[in-house]
């Protein structure tokens, strides 16, 4: 018994140095982006959107995500509600060497409009996510540190902290610092909290379920909420399919007039 | 009238299963530039219905029609149906076909576009949403896309035109023959590793703004009017035949969104002895769309249209160039307030036009929008003609 808790400290400790070094942190985090990135993902999500006053406002949207074949993320959303906007679809193509394409199709024009890119750190559909926090995560984005370790929802969570890797890197995503909640044993984060680009705590990200569908830890229940402006906004996916197969078509320009 | 209520019965038969969606909205338009200050009241409440029905994996008709009740200028009151879209659609993988009366809008810039010709224009109901203010056009598109290019062709067999406010009641509208079917063709692509997109365009057809003749004239319809008539002759309204080229590029870097397009516009008029008739001319406008922060965005953009067969000593009413300038300006702070505003200068008669409108989400699907149209400058410049057309307005949506 002896022997087995010693080994469990030594274990711990050899973890714990470990994570003091950067390289394995990125590792480590590479590790836990990998289980929640999927090659193509569809899902019915709604996003709530509660303001200082506790008004509420409600989207629905239709999600299509799939990778093309250099790796470069593509994301298609049809919008359902409210009314005024059914009909509307957004087409964004990631691209790793040049500006990302955006593609608006607003049915009262008629027409698919090439749109300027607002950068990563837009406001994706007037929430409090930006483009950067629903995108991929890369992980040489970023460098790491081990911080200590946190008890959260009953899950011993490692802290980790993340600051820019680049002056670039915190243009685009307007973050100075994020600290992330990890459940070691899944490797899923379960919180984070995005620091703004004078350092100040800006959002708190808890994400409330993971479902794992077809080999992916996919977080169905996410909640966000700007402090500074008391505003949140919360996304949940049903319907979710993961790395089925689609059609390439779905992101093509042609098709954001289908409905 | 036959053809539009044909189009509805069809539609409207495959249509009554669907769920109906569309909105009402009531608008005041208040003329604020006449004489005494308030030259006219507009009321009209629009409601908009639209179907939508697939037909298998690959089809689909929409049917999409106003009910309109409106009290224009002095006129009495009106109900008014007015089909706004109604068609029937293949999609195939890539392969595509679309049949009816639909939108086509072409081009990169609003309102100053060159290349975006097919649809006609109700400067009648100019107010925050675009379809108010074009006009769908009856045809057919055919097209077939592949991963490196897209090509369209629309055939138009009935000429419709522009609605202006002024009265152009001796206009002279061209018969439905099969002589006059229009041809409007499209060619897209991008060049992936740039990120620039592109389009050419061809379109042989009819004006949609009308040109003056006189119709009996001693020397043949469209001769040059010379000397003083002894009597003054009729002025018609003639929608002059035209062929354009034209293409258009866009390519983002960083927040910038950057554009170019250009037309040549071959008239009736080839060798500009015309002085009615407008000559032969480019048009071409450039500019950019900024993201200044992620909420705003700023659209500078400056337009230059230049006939080639000017001659200053038969054509005394105009110029060989008119410039343009144009700003706009979209400011979305949250998604339930929304302030655009864009303008439109003319460098050369300094006349402008000026469209801006703050909307209001008050709760989802119900939005409040103020607005205004103004226009300024002397008597029968640009923009100048429509100053008694000035107007503010308030709006009320509710989709359904």
């Amino acid at each position: 018994m002896k022997w087995e808790k010693f080994s469990i400290v030594v274990s711990a400790v050899l973890f714990l140095t470990g994570f003091t070094r950067g390289q394995d942190m990125r590792d480590f985090m590479a590790k836990v982006f990998r289980q929640s990135t999927w090659n193509s993902m569809s899902a019915d999500m709604t996003l709530t959107i509660i303001d200082s006053r506790e008004e509420k406002r409600i989207r629905e949207v239709k999600f299509f995500s799939k990778k093309d074949k250099n790796g470069n993320n593509r994301m298609l959303m049809k919008f359902i509600r409210p009314r005024e906007v059914m009909g509307t679809s957004f087409l964004l193509l990631e691209h790793k060497n040049r500006e990302d394409d955006r593609y608006l199709y607003l049915p009262a024009l008629r027409r698919v409009k090439r749109i300027v890119a607002s950068g990563k750190k837009g406001n994706f559909m007037s929430s409090d996510f930006t483009y950067y926090d629903i995108g991929e995560p890369k992980p040489d984005d970023f460098k790491y540190k081990y911080l200590d370790e946190e008890e959260f929802k009953g899950v011993k969570c490692i802290k980790v902290e993340a600051t820019p890797a680049s002056e670039r890197v915190l243009n685009d995503t307007g973050y100075s610092k994020i600290i992330y909640w990890v459940d070691p044993e899944k490797k899923i984060i379960l919180k984070a909290e995005y620091y703004d680009d004078r350092g100040k705590l800006q959002k708190i990200l808890n994400i409330n379920e993971h479902k794992l569908i077809n080999g992916v830890y996919f977080a169905t229940d996410i909640v966000m909420k700007d402090v500074q402006i008391n505003h949140i906004s919360r996304i949940k996916f049903t319907n979710i399919k993961i790395n089925e197969k689609m059609p390439e078509r779905y992101f093509s320009v042609k098709h954001l007039r289908r409905r | 009238m036959k053809k539009i209520v044909l189009l509805l019965i069809f539609f409207s038969s495959t249509l009554l299963a669907t769920e109906p969606h569309g909105f009402v909205k009531t608008s005041i338009n208040l003329g604020v530039r006449g004489d005494n200050k308030l030259k006219f009241i507009n009321t009209n409440v629009r409601t908009q219905i639209n179907l939508y029905q697939d037909l298998g994996e690959n089809g689909s008709v929409t049917a999409s029609f106003d009910l309109l009740y409106e009290k224009y200028m002095n006129s009495t009151p009106e109900l008014k149906i007015i089909p706004v879209e109604t068609y029937a659609q293949y999609s195939g993988k890539n392969f595509g076909i679309k049949a009816g009366k639909y939108y086509d809008f072409w081009g990169l810039f609003d309102w100053i576009s060159p290349t975006d010709i097919l649809d006609p224009w109700d400067m009648t109901h100019i107010s925050s949403d675009i379809e108010d203010y074009r006009i769908s056009i009856y045809g057919i598109n055919l097209s077939y896309g592949s991963d490196i290019l897209n090509a369209e062709i629309n055939l138009l067999p009935f000429f419709q035109h522009s609605i202006f406010p002024m009265d152009i009641s001796t206009e002279e509208v061209p018969s439905n023959q099969l002589k006059e079917i229009e041809i409007g063709a499209k060619l897209s692509g991008i060049a992936e590793k740039i990120g620039l997109d592109w389009d050419l365009y061809y379109f042989r057809g009819r004006d949609r703004n009308p040109s003056r003749i006189y119709p009996n004239p001693p020397a043949g319809n469209l001769a040059p009017v010379t000397g003083t008539p002894s009597t003054p002759p009729l002025i018609k309204e003639y929608y002059q035949k035209l062929t354009m080229y034209g293409i258009d590029f866009s390519i983002p870097v960083s927040s910038l969104l950057f554009k170019l397009e250009g037309a040549y516009f071959l008239t009736e008029d080839r060798k500009g002895n015309n002085p009615l008739i407008e000559n032969p001319y480019f048009s071409t406008v450039g500019g950019f769309d900024w993201s200044v922060i992620p909420t705003l965005t700023l659209s500078l953009s400056y337009k230059l249209k230049s006939y080639t067969k000017f001659n200053k000593k038969i054509d005394t009413r105009g110029r060989k160039n008119n410039n343009f300038f144009t700003f706009s300006l979209k400011y979305q702070p949250k998604d339930y307030l929304n302030f655009q505003w864009i303008s439109i200068y003319q460098i050369d008669d300094k006349s402008t036009m000026s469209l801006s409108f703050i909307s209001y989400s008050i709760i989802d699907d119900y939005t409040l929008t103020l607005g205004e149209i103004l226009f300024y400058g002397k008597n029968q410049t640009t923009y100048g003609k429509f100053t008694d057309y000035s107007e503010v307005f308030v709006e009320l949506k509710g989709s359904f």
